[in-house]
């Protein structure tokens, strides 16, 4: 599970919002993450395995590990649906 | 996940995507380019101007404080353009240095065109053309 190339994220006003470089970046319904998004998909570009990012989320964020592993499993299908992972 | 953003926090994601050769589109926001394009209904698909820039093409251009306006080629002279809203009277000075890019295609009203449609290129012959007497006519109504 890695996200495809050209898939960027990028920091907008106080969020983050991904793009796809050199295609078309479409502002209407375009994908905008929080700082939890954001942290998940630097893992994703860093090739963490899912467990290894609900670890990030725990202890970067002290929430517990079933809240963490539903956040990631929530984001991944979300950009999965997006085109963005392959 | 969707969220609004204004021109100005966006430009330089806009910036970046145009000089990868890609293209952006976004919602219109203002009532400047009436009764072609309608605010927060319609949007708008921008390049990168690398083509010679045309009367009638639509044009994405920086003022000197910093706003980003979206408005028609009206005339060209030899050191600047002269844009104007499509619901409005009066031209603006615009040197090449100010646009950033052009609309390619625009979607209106939830139908998506070219801006080289022939639909849209009678609409702006007709509208630019008009415009003497639409003054007219809304000088008469002011009466």
């Amino acid at each position: 599970m890695r996200i495809k190339d050209g898939f960027v994220l990028r920091q907008v006003a106080d969020s983050y919002v991904v793009m796809s470089l050199g295609g078309e970046l479409s502002f209407n319904g375009m994908i905008a993450l929080n700082e939890t998004g954001a942290l998940i998909w630097r893992s994703l570009e860093q090739l963490l395995d899912i467990d290894a990012i609900v670890e990030r989320l725990v202890s970067e964020y002290e929430i517990d590990r079933v809240t963490a592993e539903r956040d990631v499993a929530s984001f991944i299908e979300k950009i999965r649906q997006a085109g963005v992972l392959e | 996940m969707n969220k609004e953003f204004s021109l100005r926090d966006v430009f330089p994601l806009i910036e970046e995507q145009l000089s990868a050769g890609g293209s952006a589109t976004f919602k219109i926001r203002g009532t400047s380019m009436l009764p072609f394009l309608s605010d927060m209904r319609d949007s708008v698909t921008v390049v990168a101007p690398t083509r010679r820039i045309r009367k009638h093409d639509v044009v994405l251009y920086r003022r000197s404080n910093g706003d980003f306006i979206l408005h028609r080629v009206v005339g060209r002279k030899k050191e600047f353009l002269l844009c104007r809203g499509d619901n409005q009277f009066e031209d603006e000075r615009v040197f090449p240095e100010q646009v950033v890019a052009i609309v390619s295609e625009y979607e209106r009203n939830g139908k998506r065109r070219s801006i080289s449609s022939l639909t849209h290129r009678l609409y702006s012959l007709y509208w630019v053309n008009s415009v003497l007497l639409r003054r007219l006519l809304r000088k008469l109504r002011k009466r």
